[in-house]
């Protein structure tokens, strides 16, 4: 039972993100692969607003829920801000520049104890109501909150692509050149795409961090966030808000239930097993994208142009 | 000082190798490889089981597991490249769908590494090595030496190769103009599969050479991967003398960088170790240098080769 | 199919576009060995395309390509060209990046070593201007130099067809001119020539025309024909 409201809950979080990553690449074609830097941030952010004084670093402030949350997102802004100038370069460089900044951010928040309390990490992050309600109760209480966020930030972004700011942007991503001509400023269009996106990854991170309630830069390194989250987007179907959130419930779900299953198996096979995980949504992965690059419910992966075509000699 | 210099140029001298290969995949088939952060470590790893089956001789049996390592690993990245971005290729997919593939496989080839050879470092010669005194008495040890000249000796060959025989024309011919060159008779598939086994032969040697001079982990990849990014940014894509004079400027802008911003540092007493931000040292130069040059820092100089 | 003896090139119902889309309909010509064949139409008309068809860079959704008797579809550019196709595109038509004498490497690709040169004498032969700027970065040509290059490039391995896409656009009248007496000159030496023209001095020099609109070939007629009517002539060529 207790599984069943891990599973929703941290779906929860992982389904923000991946709206987030969804309206970057998907509605935007911009390749982020720092997914993790954003994540962690707004998890930090929101713990070291809302926690109590840890000692030895940064904290006490004991502010509300919502001001954690809102400090996450506002925090996640500006270090989109910072390196949104990549946007205006070549499109593999924003995937490079992501990875570094993910890379750094867990850097600082690993070796700056004054900030993040270093490797050992920060406990007892405390969750909305979280005093007034047995721990069981608290899960239950919590996991409402989380999806509520969940379900509230869907149709912003719902309503937000359905407009013509949406529609605008499906323009920018199929066909730069002709929105150019039409005088829209590209750039200034990613760049807002870029930190929207941003901002959500950044909510997820707080809505994380306030269920696990302890985090360190543990939690966030290796890429496996942000390798999570690309792959709910593809399984999904990049540019299917819907498909953003079912890819994050099926893989997130088969994580964890997978997580389980392992838990029954003999010692050795134990250490074994995240690996074998990893593998196999690695080959999943591979294979979706041959087989079907649709995902499960999204629309058709766009067709290149003739001028995109990797080199094969002709031209088709 | 010198310790800094030797230590730079060694870093360097591997993340050049390293870059070479991404180098290469990004001239011909343009897009920057992920996944040459596992193959990397794979390589290292198979030449290590391979000097552990193989009798020892003295050195000489490093050198033949090397030599087999680098075959086959061109041959995996070749086979797939074959079977997942060939596909790819014909059918003009868009190029995320290469960055994805390239992280699946990523992912794929890292738990691979993981479950057949565990998270425990492993070294090819266990013991400290001794050190060489060189000239002005700087110490290097002979895994140091040998890096440096197996990199020279590399691009020099690569080079030559390159630019003198018609293979190597007709890769640079196809970076420029594919149609042009299909025209002209240079097979499409037999390039790609050039590029790759290229890549396979220098990403495995960077691998044994990091493996040699610091130690081979699963990650081992991935922490340079971002150096080796750099370098290919700066180096200027498919420039071969560039992309190492490119990765000295990483190791030395590392080592350097973070040695001489920490004396300062330390004199007002602020508490921040540079030796643990190496790498932002790498990132840093990226930005400055995608933001001034992103055609590459030597475009212009006899360093663009 | 014909199998007569004269003719070395033809197209039969050829169909080709990109990305799913048609531009080319039902396009059959054919071309007289020895002779210049031209092509004509408006922009956008699909000359291009069909000439990408016959060169082998793109493939044809429907109908054949036959040259010299063999059926051309399947084949790679490379089997193509030693077949004897030489292709000049009208676009990107050169290596920019490399000197001169390099874009003639190049274009002698699948050629012996020991021919190389002999062959780039004759070149140098027919375009002096080529052996004067041998090492000079062929980026920096300037059109007409380039246009020179291009089609030296392609007679490395002595073609027996040359498919010229609009050699002459962009150019001064002097270097038309020039461009276009050695595209005679190559003729006389018995070279097949089919060549998609915009301007009337580049039909003037052929013998047969194809008019080519929306992706249909609309007329076939002798270059006096051609010349002589004035719908045409008004249409394409500002009379």
């Amino acid at each position: 039972m207790g599984y069943l409201i891990s599973i929703l809950c941290i779906g929860a979080s992982y389904a923000i993100a991946t709206l987030g990553l969804n309206l970057q690449w998907g509605y935007t074609g911009l390749f982020n692969i720092g997914v993790a830097a954003f994540f962690a941030v707004g998890a930090y952010t929101s713990a070291i607003l809302t926690g109590p004084d840890w000692g030895g670093m940064i904290g006490g402030f004991g502010l509300p829920y919502p001001v954690g949350l809102a400090g996450a997102v506002v925090f996640a802004a500006l270090l989109a801000y910072a390196i949104a100038f990549v946007l205006r370069l070549e499109f593999g460089f924003l995937a490079i520049a992501s990875i570094m900044l993910s890379t750094v951010v867990i850097l600082i928040f690993k070796n700056e104890m004054w900030l993040t309390n270093g490797v050992w990490g920060i406990g007892g992050i405390p969750r909305p109501f979280g005093e007034m309600l047995s721990p069981a109760t608290s899960d239950w209480v919590y996991t409402a909150v989380a999806l509520g966020i969940l379900v509230g930030v869907y149709f912003l972004l719902e309503k937000g692509v359905r407009s013509p700011w949406g529609r605008t942007l499906g323009i920018i991503k199929e066909d730069p050149t002709l929105a150019e001509m039409v005088g829209k400023d590209v750039y200034k269009w990613r760049r807002t795409s870029w930190i929207i996106g941003s901002m959500y990854m950044g909510l997820a991170g707080a809505v994380y961090g306030h269920y696990i309630q302890y985090i360190n830069p543990r939690t966030f390194d290796d890429v496996m966030i942000t390798f999570l989250c690309l792959c709910m987007v593809v399984i999904g179907g990049s540019g299917n808000n819907k498909g953003s959130i079912l890819g994050a419930y099926v893989l997130w779900g088969t994580w964890t239930v997978s997580e389980i299953l392992t838990g029954f198996l003999p010692e050795a096979w134990q250490l074994r097993a995240p690996f074998v995980r990893v593998l196999v949504i690695g080959i999943a992965i591979i294979l979706l994208l041959r087989f079907r690059p649709r995902g499960l419910i999204g629309r058709e992966a766009a067709i290149s142009k003739m001028g995109e075509r990797i080199r094969t000699g002709r031209v088709e | 000082m010198g310790g800094w210099i030797v230590s730079g140029l060694v870093y360097g001298s591997i993340v050049a190798l390293g870059a070479l290969g991404c180098s290469y995949v990004l001239l011909i088939q343009r897009y920057f490889n992920f996944t040459v952060a596992p193959w990397l470590a794979l390589g290292a790893y198979f030449a290590w089981t391979m000097k552990q089956i193989l009798p020892q001789w003295g050195g000489v049996e490093l050198v033949i597991a090397a030599i087999v390592s680098m075959v086959a690993l061109g041959i995996a990245m070749t086979a797939a490249d074959k079977a997942l971005f060939k596909p790819l290729r014909d059918r003009g997919a868009p190029f995320m769908f290469f960055y994805l593939t390239s992280f699946g496989l990523l992912f794929a080839v890292r738990s691979i590494i993981w479950l057949i050879w565990g998270p425990q470092p492993k070294y090819y010669y266990p013991g400290a090595s001794v050190g060489i005194k060189g000239p002005w008495g700087i110490m290097v040890t002979p895994a140091e030496l040998l890096t440096l000249i197996v990199a020279v000796v590399v691009v020099v060959a690569l080079y030559f190769f390159q630019y003198r025989t018609k293979l190597g024309r007709g890769m640079l011919a196809t970076a420029q103009n594919p149609m042009l060159a299909s025209v002209c008779g240079v097979e499409p598939e037999t390039v790609h599969t050039t590029t790759t086994m290229i890549a396979g032969f220098v990403t495995a040697l960077a691998g044994i050479l990091y493996g040699l001079t610091i130690q081979i982990r699963p990650l081992m990849g991935w922490f340079i991967l971002l150096g080796i990014f750099v370098c290919v940014v700066c180096g200027g894509e498919g420039a071969i003398l560039g992309t190492l004079a490119a990765g000295y400027l990483v190791g030395i802008a590392e080592e350097f960088g973070s040695n001489l911003i920490q004396i300062p540092l330390n004199f007002w007493g602020v508490p921040v170790e540079m030796s643990a931000y190496k790498v932002a040292l790498s990132c840093a130069l990226f930005l400055v240098v995608i933001y001034f040059r992103p055609q590459g820092v030597w475009k212009g100089t006899f360093l663009e080769r | 199919m014909a199998k007569e003896e004269n003719i070395i090139l033809e197209t039969n119902k050829v169909t080709a576009g990109y990305g799913g889309v048609d531009v080319l309909f039902d396009a059959s010509i054919r071309v007289k060995k020895g002779e210049i064949a031209a092509i004509i139409g408006p922009n956008g008309a699909g000359k291009t395309t069909l000439l990408r068809t016959i060169s082998g860079v793109l493939s044809p959704r429907k109908g054949e390509i036959i040259f010299k008797g063999e059926r051309l579809n399947g084949k790679t550019p490379r089997e193509r060209l030693e077949l004897g196709i030489g292709y000049i595109p009208q676009e990107d038509k050169i290596f920019p990046k490399m000197s001169c004498i390099d874009n003639l490497r190049m274009g002698a690709y699948t050629l012996p070593k020991e021919k190389f040169s002999e062959m780039l004498e004759r070149v140098y032969q027919l375009f002096p201007i080529l052996k004067e700027r041998r090492n000079q970065i062929a980026g920096q040509f300037s059109g007409g130099q380039r246009q020179m290059l291009a089609i030296a490039r392609a007679l490395m391995v002595e073609p027996d067809l040359l498919l010229l896409d609009e050699p002459t656009s962009g150019l001064q009248p002097s270097l038309v001119k020039e461009v276009l007496d050695k595209v005679k000159e190559l003729h006389k030496q018995g070279i097949t020539v089919l060549i998609v023209a915009q301007n009337r001095e580049a039909l003037e020099i052929a013998e047969r025309g194809y008019l080519i609109r929306a992706g249909q070939v609309v007329l076939e007629d002798t270059v006096e024909g051609l010349l002589k009517n004035d719908q045409v002539m008004q249409l394409y060529f500002g009379g």
